[in-house]
């Protein structure tokens, strides 16, 4: 039920839902890039002028922390008018899979 | 198989949207260990023991609510009933061991710390008695630490001398604590089948067949479900039990992650998931607001028992599959004050508290957070206690009584408590005397198991 293996790389849930405007993306991925997060795939949809993402990404440092990275990314997007959201994989693999 | 987008927007909106949130992970500790015949050495040791296990317990709670971005309201402890200690300790002592565990809650800084329990179904030992008989002072003297008392059980009766003293001991909690409105009683329950593993205060207790440490979750998540049951406005009963039964288990494996999680950082075993529906006073997150959006004009009129009991077990379908050990009390709660619909439906006089009564026959645990006119005589009190235990024994239930008499008040009144507790509403009470009946004393008899009408 876990994402991956033993030993394998944390794998993270971005998920964000705000005002449509330029450079959210931009702002989030040099964020993702800053703090090691690989983006394994990524979705995003408009409805009217509101727009929802969701990244799925995994940790390349050892020493990462999706505490931090979730304090950054809200940092500099909160201004923005985007709610933010970093969660471990696991969440939703425990609550949607069976 | 991939995740799915709609996944995460449902996800983030149950806890941005409807105040989704782990009501409590709930440390069980045994302090069996620390029985000791001089009260500054059981005193130590209960410390100590506190210390060891509980020491990085809020620290790794915290951690692990981020990690999740899932918000947890309360880090509590449960401990070994502390009238055990008594037995062999000088009368005195109670208040004195009380306020040892109340400090050490501060310095852990958990919220909450149940197990001030005398366990009297059938009769009050020594402990027992001097436990019961300081309750007053110790409500007084703590903050955190809460008190419940199991006067009945399906397989011993009720102690009926137990009931009647606790109507007096009731509002001599309320008395001492007259200047918050009666506070100390919102700390204290009556229980009939009290539950050895309810991670959920005030009645939590470390019940003495639990394991030497262990972790155990209260869920929470009715603002979850009202969502769930608006969005199907003209389901059949047969649909709407598949929504309900779907949205408890997401809620319930939140509870089950943030246990395992947890139980796996700190090294303890895990006890059990508790699948109560537990509302906060925030708009919305409220069981009176499901019954209601299930179709009820107001919660308290006529269906609100059959939509409750539907809500209920509803909500067990999904959750037992949900979780590896369901226990504690494990349904919808109905705390008055705590439930800002249940306080709307109280104040416009629909709710009563004879509905209440009903509507306990099917629910978790039962009457909640209730406030009555402070001159309400004990003796009523402990007729409702026993109007709560007989619903119980008979029907091998748990039920409970948390009744605030407020000094002063009268019906209509509002009581502010603060926090989870909310704002109280003041009932009527029927004013003709139930003494005579409750005054006779001795135990009211098991229940006959057969011939169930």
């Amino acid at each position: 039920m876990e994402s991956g293996g033993r030993g394998s790389r944390e794998r993270i849930v971005v998920s964000a839902m705000g005002r449509n405007q330029t450079g959210v993306l931009a702002t989030i991925a040099r964020i993702l890039a800053d703090h090691g997060v690989n983006v394994e795939d990524i979705e995003q949809k408009l409805v009217d002028e509101l727009f929802i993402m969701m990244i799925i990404g995994a940790f390349e440092k050892r020493d990462a922390s999706i505490e931090r990275l979730n304090e950054a990314l809200r940092r500099a997007l909160r201004p923005m008018g985007v709610e933010i959201h970093v969660q471990h994989e696991r969440l939703y693999s425990y609550m949607h899979r069976i | 198989m991939p995740l799915d987008i709609r996944e995460v927007v449902e996800t983030l909106s149950m806890v941005s949207i409807d105040l989704f949130d782990i009501r409590t992970v709930t440390m069980g500790i045994s302090l069996r260990d620390c029985f000791d015949s001089d009260v500054a050495a059981a005193e130590r040791k209960i410390v100590r023991k506190l210390r060891s296990r509980a020491g990085r317990l809020v620290e790794t709670v915290d951690a692990v609510s981020r990690q999740y971005d899932i918000p947890v309201a309360n880090k509590r402890i449960a401990i070994t009933p502390l009238s055990l200690f008594l037995d062999a300790l000088p009368a005195g002592s109670a208040v004195r061991l009380a306020r040892a565990v109340d400090r050490c809650a501060v310095e852990l800084g958990v919220d909450f710390v149940g197990g001030a329990t005398a366990l009297v179904h059938k009769a009050a030992g020594v402990g027992d008695r001097r436990l019961m008989e300081a309750y007053p002072e110790i409500m007084t003297a703590t903050s955190r630490l809460c008190g419940s008392v199991n006067v009945g059980s399906t397989l011993s009766g009720i102690n009926m001398d137990a009931v009647f003293d606790l109507g007096r001991i009731i509002k001599r909690i309320a008395d001492a604590t007259a200047s918050s409105g009666g506070s100390g009683c919102a700390r204290f329950v009556v229980f009939c089948n009290a539950r050895e593993d309810n991670p959920f205060m005030a009645g939590a207790f470390h019940g003495v067949g639990e394991a030497d440490c262990c972790i155990s979750v209260g869920v929470s998540g009715p603002g979850v479900v009202r969502r769930a049951v608006e969005l199907v406005p003209h389901a059949s009963f047969d649909e709407l039990a598949e929504v309900i039964k779907r949205i408890a288990f997401k809620i319930t494996r939140v509870g089950q992650l943030m246990q395992d999680e947890v139980s796996k950082r700190l090294g303890v075993p895990r006890g059990i998931v508790d699948i109560s529906l537990a509302p906060t006073p925030a708009e919305g997150d409220s069981v009176a607001a499901v019954l209601e959006a299930m179709g009820l004009e107001v919660c308290g009129t006529h269906g609100t028992t059959a939509a409750l009991a539907f809500l209920n077990e509803a909500v067990k379908r999904g959750g037992l599959m949900a979780a590896t050990h369901v226990g504690g009390l494990s349904g919808a709660f109905i705390p008055v004050s705590e439930d800002a619909g249940m306080i709307s439906a109280a104040l416009s006089g629909v709710l009563t508290l004879d509905k209440l009564e009903a509507m306990t026959c099917v629910c978790s645990v039962g009457l909640d957070m209730v406030c009555v006119p402070g001159d309400t005589p004990a003796e009523t009190i402990s007729g409702i206690i026993a109007d709560e235990c007989a619903i119980g024994l008979i029907n091998d239930k748990t039920t409970a009584v948390r009744i605030i008499p407020v000094p002063g008040a009268k019906p209509g009144d509002k009581v502010p408590f603060g926090g989870l507790l909310g704002d109280g509403v003041v009932q009527e009470v029927h004013p003709q005397s139930c003494a005579r009946f409750v005054s006779r004393g001795g135990r009211f008899p098991a229940p006959v198991r057969a011939l169930t009408n």
